[in-house]
C-alpha cells in the first residue's frame, strides 16, 4: 500500500484531524471531561438536599437541568458513538477509515460547540437553562435567557449527531471489506447501525420542536402558550392557541429512541467483551441481530409512555402500553443470550469482563424496574418520583457507564499501545460496584412512598416523604464513595499514558477474533490503518474451534 | 449511452409538463366547493402526492436505483406517517375545520387587549 | 490513502459513498420538516379560535412560485445531464437557469413577506402565522443554503471538471439530489398552506 507522504502541521495532526482515531479520542476526552462535570453538578445537588442554602432553588433547577443534558447529550452519547463507533467501526469492519472523515471532522467541533454554548450558559443573567432536561414549555418558554442558550446548544449537538450517524451507515454500508457479509459483522457493529438509524431519524422532530420554541422565546409565537395563559399575576401576551402538549410529543419523538441510542452501543461493548472472554462463541448472534433491528424499529412507536398522565385519553395510553410492553421483548432476548453465553465458557475474569458481567444483573435491575412504569396503572403513583430516577439511572448509569468502563479497559491497548493495570482497575470495578448500588438503590423505596423528583430541598416539606427522607443523607455519602472510586480509573490512565510503551507490544493481547486486532497496535494516523487490507473469512466470534490449535480463529486469518 | 441519456430527456420533458398541469389542477381544486371538506383535502393531498412520486421517482433516479434506497426511504416514510400520528390522534373526533374563525378570533383578541395594557416579557 | 466507492459503485448496492450519504440526509430533512408538518395538522385542528389566513395569502405568487421550482428541477437534472453528455457549456447554462429560478423564488418571497409585515401580519400575529412564517422561512433557509452550493459548482468549483470529471459530476448529481427535495417539500407546503 502506498503512503502518500504529505505534510501535517500539528493543526492538521492532532487538533483539524481528519483521522477517525484522532477524531475518536478527541470526543472520547471531551466526553469524559463532560462527564466529570455532570458528575460534580449532581455531587452538589445531593449536599443542596442534605444541607438546605449551599445552592439557591434556581441554581438547584440550573444543576438538575444541566446534570441531565449534559450527561446524555454531551457525556454518555459522544463516548458510546463519537468515540468508541468513530475509533472502532472502521477498524471492525477493515476500512481506512471513515466514508466521510472532513464531515467526520465537522462532527466534532460542531459537539465541541454545542458544549461551549452549554457552559457558557451558566455565566448567563438568570443561569443556566432551568426547566429540566425536557425543557417543558410553558415554563421553557418563560424562562431566563439560559434556556434560549440551551436551545442554540442543542441545534449544534443535533447536527453533530446527524452528520455523525449519517457518516456510520455509510461507512458500514459500503466500506465492508472482501467477505464481510452482513451475518459476519461483530454485533458492536450491529448495535453502532441500528443506533445510527435511530439518531439520523429521531433527532429531526427535537430540531422542529427546537426551533418553535426559539420562536415562541424570540419571535413571541405561541406554537406552546395555550390562550389566556396566566404568568405572574397577568395574562401572558401572545396570541395563543398553542399547545405544551405538543412540544411533548415532539420531544419524547425522540428522546425515547435516544435512550435506546444509550443503550444499544453499551450491549455492543459488553457483546464484544464477554465473547473474548468467555472463549466460545455468542449465543444466538443471529436471534440477537434480529432483535437489536426489532428494538430499533419498536422505538419509534412507544414515546408517549412518558406521557400517560397528560390526559392523553384511553384509546393512546392503551396503544402505547402494548408497544412499550413489545418492546421488553428483544430487550429480554438480549440479556438472555448474553447469560446462556457464559454456560459451558472459559470465562476470564479480567477488568473489562467484571464490568461486562455485572451489566448483565443491572440492566435487569433497570429494565424490569421500568415495568411498573409502561403500564398506565402502576405508572400514575410512580411517574415523576425518585422510582423513575432509580429505574432510568440504574440503565445508564451501572449499566452504560459500566459499558463505557468495559470498553475502555478492552480497547485502550488497541488505541495507546499500552495496558491498563489490572489492580487498579479491579479496585475501581469493585468500589464503583458498590457506591452505584448503594446510590440508586434507595430511589425505588423512595418513589414508592411517592417523593417527588426535581425538589430542591430533597422533599423534606412533604409528610408523605417523612418515611423515606433519611435516605438523601445516605445517598450523598454514597455520591461521594462514588466519586472517590473513581480516583483508581484516572490514576490508572494517567500511570499507564505516562509509562514507557514496550518495544513490539502486542497487536492482539486478549487473543481476540475480529478485525480491528489486526491492525498495529495503536494504528497510525492518516494513513489507513491496515499494512494490508484483509478479508474476512468466517464469522466474528470463531473461538475455541475443534481441530484449530488456538483456542481463537481469527476473521482475517485465511 | 446517448441513446439512454436522451430517453430520459424526454421523460423529464414529459414529467415537467405533467407536474406543472398538476400544479393548475391544485389550485383550481382549491377553488371548487366540495360538500364535505375531508374531500377537498384528500384530493388535494393526493395530487401533491402524485406530483412528489414524479419528481423522486425520474428527477432523483429513484426508478432506477437499487433497492437499498428506496429501504432508506421507505423507513422514513413509514416513521414519517407515526410522526403525523400525534396531530391525528389528538383529534379522534376527526379533521373539522371551520372557515369563519377570523370572527371569533378578533372578538378574543379584543377582550385580550382590554385586559392588560403592556406586552413586554423579558425572554 | 484512498476511501474505497467514492467514485465507482459498490457492486452489492450499485451506490457511491456520497449518494447514501445524501439519501440518509434526505431522510432526516423528511422527519425535520414532518415534525412542522406534524405541529401545524396538529394547533390547526386543536385551535378553537384558529385564525384562518389562507384569504390574506397571495395565490397566484405562491403559483408562481411553484412554477419557479418546478422549472429549477427540470433545469438541475438537465444540468447533470450535460455533463454526463461531456457538454460543459450544456452545463453552465442549466445550472445558471436553475440559480435564475431560485432567484426568482426568492423574490417573490421577499415581496410576499414584506406585504405580509407592512399589514402587521408578523409570526406572533397569530399561531397560524407563526406556522406560515416558520415552515417557509426554513424552507426558504434551505433554498439558500442551495443557491450557495450552486454558486460554488458554478464558480471556483467547476474547477474539478478538469481534474476529476466523474467526481464532479456525481456532486452535480448529489446536489440535484438534495435540491429536488427542496422542490418536493414546496410541492406540499404550498397546497397546506395556501390552498386547503
Amino acid at each position: 500500500m502506498t503512503n502518500e507522504h504529505h505534510s501535517e502541521s500539528f493543526w492538521t495532526k492532532y487538533i483539524f484531524s481528519q483521522d477517525h482515531k484522532v477524531i475518536g479520542i478527541q470526543y472520547g476526552i471531551t466526553a469524559l471531561l463532560f462527564m466529570l462535570f455532570g458528575f460534580a453538578l449532581m455531587i452538589f445537588m445531593r449536599i443542596q438536599m442534605n444541607h438546605p442554602g449551599t445552592l439557591t432553588p434556581d441554581m438547584y433547577n440550573s444543576f438538575g437541568a444541566m446534570h441531565g443534558t449534559i450527561m446524555v447529550f454531551l457525556g454518555v452519547v459522544p463516548i458510546i458513538v463519537g468515540a468508541f463507533g468513530n475509533y472502532f467501526v472502521p477498524l471492525q469492519i477493515g476500512a481506512p477509515d471513515m466514508a466521510f472523515p472532513k464531515l467526520n471532522m465537522v462532527s466534532y467541533w460542531s459537539y465541541f460547540v454545542g458544549g461551549v454554548v452549554m457552559l457558557i450558559s451558566f455565566f448567563l443573567p438568570g443561569g443556566a437553562a432551568n426547566s429540566g432536561w425536557t425543557s417543558y414549555p410553558p415554563l421553557a418558554n418563560i424562562a431566563t435567557t439560559g434556556q434560549t442558550a440551551w436551545i442554540f446548544g442543542m441545534v449544534f449537538l443535533i447536527t453533530s449527531s446527524l452528520l455523525g450517524s449519517m457518516n456510520i451507515i455509510v461507512t458500514i454500508v459500503q466500506l465492508r471489506v472482501e467477505g464481510l457479509t452482513w451475518m459476519r459483522l461483530p454485533f458492536f457493529v450491529w448495535a453502532q447501525l441500528v443506533t445510527s438509524f435511530l439518531l439520523v431519524l429521531a433527532f429531526p422532530p427535537l430540531e422542529a420542536a427546537g426551533i418553535l420554541q426559539l420562536m415562541d422565546r424570540l419571535a413571541g409565537t405561541s406554537f406552546f402558550m395555550p390562550s389566556g395563559l396566566v404568568v405572574g399575576g397577568e395574562v401572558h401576551a401572545s396570541a395563543g392557541g398553542g399547545s405544551p402538549l405538543l412540544w411533548q410529543h415532539l420531544f419524547w419523538f425522540l428522546a425515547h429512541p435516544e435512550v435506546y441510542v444509550l443503550i444499544l452501543p453499551a450491549m455492543g461493548i459488553i457483546a464484544e467483551v464477554i465473547t473474548n472472554n468467555i472463549r466460545k462463541p455468542l449465543w444466538g448472534y443471529s436471534l440477537m441481530v434480529k432483535s437489536v433491528i426489532f428494538l430499533g424499529f419498536m422505538s419509534f412507536v412507544v414515546w408517549a409512555h412518558h406521557m400517560f398522565l397528560t390526559g392523553m385519553g384511553q384509546g393512546m395510553s392503551i396503544f402505547f402500553a402494548i408497544t412499550t410492553m413489545i418492546i421488553s421483548v428483544p430487550s429480554v432476548i438480549l440479556l438472555t443470550c448474553f447469560i446462556l453465553s457464559l454456560f459451558g465458557g472459559s470465562i476470564r475474569y479480567n477488568t473489562p469482563m467484571l464490568f461486562a458481567l455485572s451489566f448483565i444483573p443491572m440492566f435487569g435491575i433497570g429494565g424490569l424496574t421500568g415495568l411498573p412504569l409502561g403500564l398506565p396503572l402502576s405508572d400514575i403513583p410512580l411517574h415523576d418520583t425518585y422510582y423513575v430516577i432509580g429505574h432510568f439511572h440504574y440503565v445508564v448509569a451501572p449499566g452504560t457507564i459500566f459499558a463505557i468502563f468495559a470498553g475502555i479497559y478492552y480497547w485502550f491497548p488497541k488505541m495507546t499501545g499500552k495496558s491498563l493495570n489490572e489492580i487498579l482497575g479491579k479496585v475501581h470495578f469493585i468500589f464503583s460496584f458498590i457506591f452505584m448500588n448503594l446510590f440508586f438503590m434507595p430511589m425505588f423505596i423512595q418513589g414508592f412512598a411517592g417523593l417527588s423528583r426535581r425538589m430542591s430541598d430533597g422533599g423534606v416539606s412533604y409528610a408523605h416523604a417523612s418515611g423515606v427522607i433519611h435516605y438523601n443523607e445516605f445517598m450523598m455519602y454514597a455520591s461521594w464513595g462514588l466519586a472517590v472510586a473513581q480516583l483508581p480509573f484516572i490514576l490508572n490512565i494517567i500511570l499507564t499514558l505516562l509509562k514507557k510503551r514496550d518495544e513490539n507490544p502486542d497487536p492482539n493481547p486478549w487473543q481476540a477474533t475480529t478485525l480491528e486486532w489486526v491492525a498495529a497496535p495503536s494504528p497510525p494516523i492518516g494513513h489507513g490503518n491496515f499494512l494490508e487490507v484483509p478479508s474476512a473469512y468466517r464469522g466474528p466470534y470463531e473461538y475455541s474451534v475443534p481441530g484449530e490449535e488456538d483456542d481463537y480463529y481469527p476473521q482475517n486469518k485465511s | 449511452m446517448s441513446e439512454d441519456i436522451k430517453h430520459h430527456v424526454k421523460i423529464y420533458r414529459n414529467v415537467f409538463i405533467i407536474l406543472l398541469i398538476c400544479t393548475g389542477l391544485t389550485v383550481y381544486a382549491s377553488t371548487i366547493d366540495f360538500n364535505a371538506v375531508t374531500l377537498g383535502l384528500f384530493i388535494g393531498l393526493l395530487i401533491a402526492c402524485i406530483k412528489g412520486y414524479l419528481v423522486a421517482a425520474n428527477f432523483m433516479h429513484l426508478n432506477n436505483e437499487k433497492s437499498f434506497i428506496y429501504g432508506t426511504l421507505l423507513l422514513a416514510v413509514v416513521f414519517f406517517i407515526v410522526l403525523m400520528s400525534i396531530p391525528l390522534s389528538w383529534n379522534m373526533n376527526g379533521f373539522d375545520v371551520k372557515t369563519d374563525r377570523n370572527n371569533a378570533f378578533d372578538e378574543y383578541k379584543v377582550v385580550k387587549d382590554n385586559s392588560h395594557e403592556h406586552g413586554e416579557e423579558d425572554h | 490513502m484512498k476511501i474505497p466507492y467514492n467514485e465507482d459503485l459498490r457492486p452489492d448496492t450499485g451506490l457511491y459513498n456520497a449518494k447514501l450519504g445524501i439519501w440518509l440526509f434526505l431522510a432526516s430533512e423528511v422527519m425535520l420538516f414532518g415534525g412542522l408538518f406534524s405541529a401545524y395538522i396538529m394547533l390547526r385542528t386543536s385551535d378553537p379560535f384558529w385564525f384562518d389566513i389562507k384569504p390574506k395569502l397571495n395565490v397566484p405568487l405562491a403559483t408562481l412560485n411553484t412554477v419557479f421550482l418546478i422549472t429549477s428541477s427540470v433545469t438541475m437534472v438537465m444540468s447533470w445531464v450535460s455533463l454526463k453528455l461531456k457538454d460543459l457549456n450544456k452545463f453552465k447554462i442549466y445550472l445558471g437557469l436553475t440559480l435564475l429560478c431560485s432567484f426568482g423564488f426568492l423574490i417573490v418571497k421577499y415581496f410576499e413577506y414584506s406585504a405580509k409585515f407592512a399589514h402587521g401580519y408578523i409570526p406572533a400575529y397569530s399561531t397560524s402565522f407563526a406556522c406560515y412564517f416558520t415552515m417557509t422561512g426554513l424552507h426558504v433557509l434551505h433554498v439558500i443554503g442551495g443557491i450557495v452550493v450552486f454558486l460554488y459548482f458554478i464558480g471556483p468549483g467547476i474547477k474539478m471538471w478538469n481534474s476529476e470529471p466523474d467526481r464532479f459530476t456525481n456532486r452535480i448529481e448529489v446536489a440535484g439530489l438534495y435540491w429536488h427535495f427542496v422542490d418536493l417539500v414546496w410541492i406540499f407546503l404550498f397546497p397546506a398552506l395556501y390552498l386547503l
